[in-house]
């Protein structure tokens, strides 16, 4: 028996001694029993941040915690540009917390009045999405670049030397054998021009056969990724007084078209946004409210407070992908549409509604705004107005006007001196003159051939059957007359927004003007629950100072952007030599986009093309074109970036390596978006006037020699004055009364916008308080005016200390409604006729695009359709992308929080589609392209229409911490968290006949993401292994 | 994926579940939670098997000796499971120092009050349990320091029995009901407490967990506390034969109770209750079924009610089967409500979390640790208990 209790004993002491021991940090955790490890801070709380307020527990009165700063900035881990109220620990000077700033309208329904005094605004702070709540990783990202790097061999060898500011300067100023000490065999005898050599060739032209590419020093590029409001200004600012015109963001990889298109439609205004807690019926297309959208949280959340209204709102995503945020409940339904064919299901829409005539005749007939005014109509368009139709005539696709129609002196300019039918006697008259016209005539007058622009719609719609336009958008034929009359139902309370979605094809430019037709159908503009221009934002260029005033430039910066954006080929010399020499001009090298803007993804390709001309000195800012945009990050095409020869000078301005800045020859330090400034409007949605203001809620950056924290603007501050540009240094700022005000430091300009955001005319109620000692000393603001009140005059300060606690200015949000009717209202004339669409030429097939809407096959830019490129029998998949509400942007890969919650992004394909190919969700597929394949895993899922394949963008990195890289000698490790996912746009379709050029919307100018044919290959289990 | 259950409202076939294996989601409770829950569950159901049984006054049988060392081991093994997975103890007890008004809606403040008191019971009944006498004299013979320590650990019981005052044990016996009843019973109200979780915020979970608890207690009165008593005594003692019975029946109940929750949700079930059945039905639908259905419930009750139920191996199976599953059931319950996405995108999948996976394996050296400590204390004796 005892060596039964021996063992016993034996296994007993094991037992409890191993089990101790396995439990030792527990049990040490529970000897002080308040703590696990380590103290918490607080014995409630734990390690929770105390409240930045406290309240006092006899009188309920609230006061500031003193251990916190509290500032209010704008954000930028999405273009929703929310306020922001960030938590500083005074300790540390560290960024704890991220929240909603509730003056901002975008994070409350009703958000607070600016004359609120912030300690008011404890008890109601506002929302932010979850990426704002984790922008604190993209500013304490550990991968963060602090100081100037250059590269340390070749270019994209990954090896990095940190060197000196002043080094940095010296070297891309003066220029010459700057590579020498790189060991790169390919520049290290390279010659480069620096600003200097550029900046003196500014007189110079670029091409002497072709002055209208301007001076030489075009040459020197400014490519904007992420750079919005009045940190674009600088950047023009001194894009401009350098001499070049070459400066623009990323809007053509983002959702050009859909601004081109409501430019057209609406002249002039690149965003149009419903009213949606008014709206009854919304057709979203290609987004979805609570996704990518401007504003999403503010979408999704007056989409969420209308549907909950008795009678509220009803909506339609029309969409191939059903995402998690778009369709709640029994009010909102899916319409999952073929990619790229939204203009069929649209057109098809208008012909329903032309031929029951559901649309709003009392509206269309208005020919203007005064005769719209006189019938009660807050808009008006061109329905009635005449277009020259006889082809031989030389106004042929113009509007017809007084003038032309032999009706004698025009009784309006412009736009109104337009000819209609008059309804009343059946004659044509100025439209100025006349309160009703005819909407469908087709005729002569004054022996010219015209039709109204009503029945040209009419006409173009009627191109097609109604099973036509649903065989090729894929909705059948019940379901569209549903959408339409459902549409027609609620007045002019039913609205017709797009996104990225319908555009982002080769006929992105007419699914979204066809998509925006709808409303003038319906007559919905300034209307309550109908579509808004907004009210737009505040003038910060012009005021107290004037900013972007540079008078000694000289207007030397002139002529062509290097993406041949907003000129017509057919002006160029280029054209003009070809026709005289007898050639025939089309197609030239590259396309030319006489309707765009910011054609950021035509600047690489056509630097390295060098048309029309090259490169000396590329400057990427938070820009990572090899990753964003599609194709681009092809192994030909980047080589062809390393290669020092096409580009001699690469410097990006940015806060990582990232995936293209790896490529650059120099890395300048820039600030993350909670370091920096800007001036940025919102947007329509919340139908106020309003403008946030970003400014430094912490430096991170490593220091210049004379104190200044490194960002993108500093850098261009010293250049600047080291070669002596006009509009730096002491003679940089004109005031109002014409004095000079220095510009050493970026704060010199930015405050200066901030003095005129503060004295800019208001609308009521939006006048600028002054900031309070208390609200002062709750964003810590003494040391920083200290710091440069020489930058303003003193009267200025407690008005410009005002904006900057409030993180901006904004109208009340009473002010958005004006008797029952939208306050802020667009008045000038709607278009269903865009003249100068109709009268611009394809620059590569020389064919004129449409006036009229209508629906147009994609197809390559010289006119192949891409069904004939890529056989669907061969391809039979459609790649989409979409921006998720947890990752939208590919900055976002920092953010930890996120991919905690969303590690890797996944093919999704549709149920019945993985059926056929023997895919289950998770397992890996090749996802080949004509261009390429990549491998990831499959997400089955129902909720995206068969033959289409989504992967959320964001995912795949191969920069911006995802593999390793040297500085310094020492070896920085990659995460893998940062490689994870999928990334298809560097496989996606290139147009076959223009080199490394995605396919292209001519038009409207978008970059194409979502018409790449694909297969899905499944990979054996064998290969997974290996993988 | 077909579901047994179809109803009118249970729409037929269930709709296909997407497995979020790229979500990792930050779960409020590990593994951890389960092996808390189980433990406890166990003890919970021995300690009231043991209370009936003495309460009838059958002191000398083996399960009256041997289960209650078990009941301590497994009331530590599950209070060290629950301070790995809160992490900060020292946050357990604050409202008792600090405020009650701090835990107005905390179910721990029950548990942490409740559970001591329980191990502190058991432990003094173990020993209590043993025979006097035999206590005595083993411990008198040691020497003053270690008679010292051994009266400590035994709380004296070699001085006095419960036993011997009829009022005082009805007293202590009905607390140890009470006891028995509120260690099942606390784990599932304390996942009813979590908001949000439809699978956890049902009453069904509390009956399953404790017939469970009953059903598993049973048959360790057959299977295991038997083995208990030979490791001690050297001697295969038999229990009373009525725990076959109990076991069936608590088996039989939580199958019904299982299986009628899933009908219950399908029939009635909101949408988030419905994406429950969906899970427990789809994607986890195979392990629920050979883990918990087969091995848990149709294998013991099957061994048990056969003739050859009797003998000392189909109890053996019995007692192994419905502790694996109920085990499984336990841990299908706190992550698959845990995983299913409120959103009703699908489900979360579960991720290996190394540090769960070691506190479990610790926290069995402990429970066996302990358990082997208190049988190693166990008088010898050469009464021969359950021979009677």
């Amino acid at each position: 028996m005892l060596e039964r209790r021996g063992i016993l004993a034996l296994a007993a002491a094991a037992g409890v001694g191993a089990g101790t021991a396995g439990f030792a940090k527990r049990l040490v955790d529970m000897i002080p029993f308040t703590s696990r490890g380590r103290k918490a801070l607080h014995p409630i709380y734990g390690n929770a941040d105390t409240p930045e307020w406290l309240r006092d527990a006899k009188t309920g009165a609230l006061r500031p915690n003193p251990q916190w700063t509290l500032r209010h900035t704008v954000d930028l881990q999405c273009h929703s540009e929310c306020g922001l109220r960030v938590k500083i620990d005074r300790a540390t000077g560290r960024v704890q917390r991220i929240i909603g700033n509730p003056y901002h309208p975008n994070t409350l329904i009703d958000y607070t009045p600016i004359s609120t005094p912030m300690i008011e605004t404890a008890r109601l702070p506002g929302t932010v999405c979850a990426r704002g709540n984790a922008g604190i990783q993209s500013a304490y990202d550990p991968y963060r670049v602090l100081v100037p790097l250059k590269r340390k061999g070749a270019r994209g060898s990954g090896q990095w030397q940190p060197i000196s500011w002043e080094r940095l300067i010296t070297e891309v100023t003066e220029g010459g054998k700057i590579f020498a000490d790189t060991g790169d065999a390919a520049s290290r005898d390279m010659e480069v021009l620096g600003f200097r050599g550029l900046y003196a060739k500014r007189q110079d032209l670029m091409d002497q056969k072709a002055p209208e590419l301007g001076h030489r020093s075009n040459g020197l590029v400014f490519q904007g990724g992420r750079i919005v409001g009045s940190r674009m200004l600088f950047a023009q600012r001194f894009m401009h007084s350098f001499g070049s015109v070459n400066v623009f963001d990323h809007v053509n990889e983002c959702e050009l078209s859909h601004h081109v298109a409501t430019r057209h439609v609406y002249p002039g205004v690149n965003m149009t946004q419903p009213d949606v807690r008014e709206a009854k019926f919304i057709l979203y297309w290609g987004t979805q409210p609570g996704d990518a959208n401007f504003p999403m949280q503010t979408q999704g959340k007056y989409a969420a407070a209308a549907r909950a209204k008795a009678d509220g709102l009803k909506y339609a995503v029309i969409d191939p992908l059903l995402s998690r945020g778009g369709v709640v409940g029994d009010r909102a339904n899916w319409v999952p549409i073929a990619p790229g064919t939204d203009g069929a299901l649209a057109m098809a829409m208008i012909r329903w509604i032309v031929e029951q005539k559901r649309y709003d005749t009392g509206y269309l007939v208005c020919p203007t705004m005064t005769a719209a005014a006189a019938a009660g109509e807050l808009s008006c368009t061109d329905a009635t107005h005449l277009v020259v139709v006889d082809p031989k005539h030389p106004a042929a696709r113009k509007l017809l006007t007084a003038e032309l129609a032999g009706l004698g002196k025009p009784v309006a300019k412009g736009e109104d001196d337009r000819v209609v039918i008059d309804a009343a006697t059946g004659k044509p008259a100025q439209a100025g003159s006349t309160a009703r016209g005819t909407l469908e005539f087709s005729g002569e007058v004054n022996g010219i051939g015209v039709k109204t622009a009503f029945l040209l719609l009419r006409e173009a719609a009627e191109e097609h059957s109604l099973a036509e336009y649903a065989a090729i958008c894929g909705v059948p034929e019940a379901r569209i007359v549903e959408l339409a009359r459902e549409f027609t139902s609620h007045g002019k309370r039913a609205v017709s927004t797009l996104y990225r979605g319908p555009v982002k094809h080769p006929n992105g430019y007419y699914n979204g003007t066809a998509v925006l037709m709808l409303n003038l159908l319906v007559g919905n503009l300034n209307e309550t629950g109908g579509m808004a221009t907004g009210g737009g934002g505040y003038d910060v260029k012009k005021g107290a100072y004037d900013v972007m005033g540079v008078p000694e430039a000289g207007g030397a910066a002139y002529g062509v952007i290097i993406n041949r954006e907003g000129v017509r080929y057919e002006e160029t010399s280029e054209y003009r030599a070809k026709v005289a020499a007898g050639k025939n001009p089309y197609p030239p090298k590259r396309p030319w986009f006489p309707l765009s803007f910011a054609m950021y993804t035509e600047t690489l390709p056509s630097a390295v093309a060098r048309y029309p001309y090259g490169v000396d000195i590329l400057i990427w800012h938070k820009a990572t074109p090899l990753y964003s945009v599609p194709t681009q990050g092809n192994p030909a095409f980047v080589e062809a970036i390393k290669d020092p020869k096409n580009i001699p000078l690469i410097l990006a301005s940015d806060i990582v390596v990232g995936d293209t800045s790896m490529y650059a020859d120099y890395i300048i330090p820039d600030a993350s978006f909670l370091e920096s400034w800007t001036h940025i409007d919102t947007y329509p949605t919340t139908l106020t006037k309003g403008t946030g203001l970003r400014w430094p809620m912490v430096r991170l950056t490593a220091k210049t020699p004379d104190g200044r924290h490194m960002a993108m603007e500093e850098f261009l501050i010293d250049v600047a004055k080291r070669i002596g540009m006009p509009g730096y240094g002491a003679k940089g700022i004109p005031d109002a009364g014409g004095k000079y005000w220095p510009l050493n430091r970026r704060e010199d300009w930015y405050l200066k916008a901030t003095a005129n955001l503060a004295v800019a005319k208001g609308v009521g109620g939006d006048e600028v308080p002054e900031a309070s000692e208390q609200e002062i000393a709750i964003a810590d603001l003494v040391p920083f005016q200290k710091e440069f009140g020489a930058a303003l005059k003193p009267a200025e300060w407690p008005k410009v200390l005002g904006v900057m606690v409030r993180g901006g200015r904004f109208e009340p949000a009473s002010g958005g409604r004006k008797g029952g009717k939208l306050a802020h209202r667009f008045t000038k004339t709607l278009h269903f006729y865009a003249e100068e669409t109709a009268t611009t030429r394809n620059s590569m097939t020389g064919a004129l695009f449409h006036g009229t809407t209508r629906w147009v096959p994609p197809t390559t830019a010289l006119g192949k359709p891409l069904e004939a490129l890529d056989d669907p029998k061969a391809w039979p998949f459609t790649i989409i992308t979409l921006k998720g509400a947890l990752q939208s942007h590919s900055r976002l890969v920092s953010n930890y929080v996120l991919r905690e919650i969303m590690p890797e992004n996944g093919v999704r394909m549709a149920a019945s589609d993985a059926a056929k190919l023997g895919v289950r969700n998770g397992d890996w597929v090749d996802i080949v392209t004509p261009e390429g394949r990549r491998r990831g895993r499959a997400v089955v899922v129902e909720g995206v229409r068969p033959g289409v394949i989504a992967f959320n963008v964001g995912y795949g990195h191969w920069g911006y911490g995802a593999s390793n890289y040297g500085v310094g000698g020492k070896r920085i490790a990659g995460d893998k968290v940062r490689r994870a996912g999928i990334h298809l746009n560097p496989v996606m379709r290139r147009d076959p006949d223009v080199w490394q050029m995605s396919l292209m919307d001519l038009v409207g100018g978008s970059v194409v993401f979502f018409n790449t044919r694909a297969r899905i290959e499944k990979v054996a289990a064998k290969e997974v292994a290996h993988a | 994926m077909s579901n047994p259950l179809t109803t009118p409202q249970f729409v037929p076939p269930l709709r296909p579940m997407t497995e979020l294996y790229n979500v990792a989601h930050e779960r409020p409770f590990s593994i951890l939670f389960a092996n808390y829950s189980w433990a406890l569950g166990i003890a919970g159901g021995l300690a009231l098997l043991w209370a009936i049984n003495a309460w009838r006054g059958n002191h000398e049988r083996v399960e009256h000796r041997f289960t209650l060392p078990l009941v301590a081991a497994l009331i530590i093994g599950g209070f060290v499971n629950v301070l790995a997975e809160v992490q900060q103890p020292g946050r357990l007890i604050y409202g008792y120092y600090l405020g009650w008004y701090n835990w107005d809606t905390a179910i721990i403040k029950y548990g942490i009050l409740l559970l001591p008191v329980f191990l502190a019971l058991s432990w003094w009944l173990a020993f209590q349990s043993m025979p006097r006498e035999r206590l005595g004299m083993e411990i008198s013979r040691l020497s003053a320091p270690w008679r010292q320590l051994a009266d400590i650990f035994s709380l004296w019981s070699r001085f006095y029995s419960l036993f011997d005052h009829r009022l005082l044990t009805r007293v202590v016996l009905a607390v140890m009901v009470f006891l028995g009843l509120f260690g099942p019973l606390y784990s599932a109200v304390f996942l009813m407490n979590e908001h949000g979780v439809p699978v956890w915020n049902s009453p069904a979970e509390a009956m399953l967990f404790l017939a469970s608890g009953i059903g598993v207690a049973a048959a360790m009165m057959m299977g295991l506390v038997p083995l208990l008593g030979w490791m001690a005594s050297g001697e295969w003692l038999t229990p009373r034969p009525y725990h076959r019975w109990t076991a069936v029946i608590a088996l039989a109940l939580c199958g019904t109770v299982w299986y009628g929750w899933m009908w219950w949700i399908g029939r009635f079930g909101t949408i988030e209750d419905l994406r429950a059945a969906n899970l427990f039905m789809g994607p986890y639908g195979e392990q629920i079924f050979w883990n918990w259905t087969v091995a848990g419930l149709i294998v013991p009750i099957v061994a048990l009610i056969t003739p050859l139920g009797k003998s000392v191996l189909m109890q053996t199976v019995a007692c192994v089967g419905a502790i694996w599953g109920s085990y499984a059931a336990r841990i299908g319950i706190v992550l698959g409500g845990e995983a299913i996405n409120r959103s009703g995108a699908g489900y979360l999948a579960f991720h290996t979390d190394i540090v769960a996976f070691w506190y479990t394996a610790v926290s069995l050296l402990l429970v066996g640790g302990f358990l082997f400590a208190l049988l190693a204390a166990t008088p010898r004796t050469s009464a021969t208990p359950g021979k009677a």
